[in-house]
């Protein structure tokens, strides 16, 4: 049995079909046709499976074609994340000890209802989103933003947070 | 002509008036009745297209709540 004959076999298998009647049937210009067919089916799955595998569940987990990077977690860092860390980093130079709770800082770093409550607890800042921690390291050498979680982890490609000296005089806070 | 359903030649069928490999009926005076091309039409085409995205919307349903289920760890 060549290979051709096999591939007869296979397909007349695959349609279901009379492999006999499609040798004796089936001429060039017939030939030509079930191939241009087996491409249009080729071109099916190469539109289905990167909907299906790749771009439709990155639409529904992260709202977005392409997978989660952790440059998706800068817009959130600096709108919630760089103000708190600014607040904790002035509340250290002032007291020189890290605030244990949110409510440490406001309202005199933070305005009042600002943030989650949950976003610091005894001088460790993280940030619960899209089912991933957000935190901030403050060990120098490795400071900066990190984010861990089942679909991206790693340094988040926003600068550490600084702030200039006291400009008012430092007094212990409540 | 060719079998609108499974795209055999007819050439040699017109008498009998059925495709000799599915026996799907036709008519040679009836165009609509076979395909000119051994290929699907162009509304064939455009099913087969909204048919696969539909179902690869389906399939990645399935597919994103399995990678939650992994992420949430169960």
């Amino acid at each position: 049995m060549n290979l051709n004959l096999g591939c007869w076999i296979i397909a007349g298998l695959l349609r279901g079909g009379n492999v006999v009647k499609m040798l004796v049937l089936e001429d060039d210009e017939a030939r030509r046709w079930r191939y241009r067919r087996y491409l249009l089916r080729l071109g099916l799955v190469a539109l289905g499976m990167p909907i299906a595998f790749y771009f439709g569940p990155n639409w529904i987990l992260f709202g977005k074609l392409t997978r989660l990077s952790v440059e998706d977690f800068v817009p959130i860092v600096q709108q919630e994340g760089v103000p708190i860390v600014r607040a904790m980093k002035e509340y250290e130079r002032d007291t020189g000890r890290l605030p244990a709770t949110l409510e440490d800082l406001q309202p005199r770093y933070l305005p009042a209802g600002f943030g989650n409550h949950r976003c610091i607890s005894n001088g460790y800042f993280h940030l619960g989103t899209r089912d991933h921690e957000v935190e901030y390291e403050f060990k120098p050498g490795v400071e900066g933003w990190w984010v861990i979680g089942p679909f991206v982890s790693g340094a988040i490609p926003v600068p550490p947070v600084t702030i200039g000296p006291a400009t008012r005089p430092i007094s212990p806070v409540r | 002509m060719y079998c609108r359903k499974c795209y055999a030649k007819l050439d040699g069928a017109t008498h009998i008036r059925a495709c000799p490999q599915c026996l799907h009926g036709f008519d040679p005076a009836d165009a609509r009745t076979y395909l000119v091309r051994g290929f699907p039409s162009a509304w064939r085409i455009v099913g087969y297209v909204v048919a696969t995205t539909v179902i690869s919307i389906g399939g990645a349903f399935v597919v994103a709540l399995f990678q939650m289920g992994i992420a949430s760890g169960h």
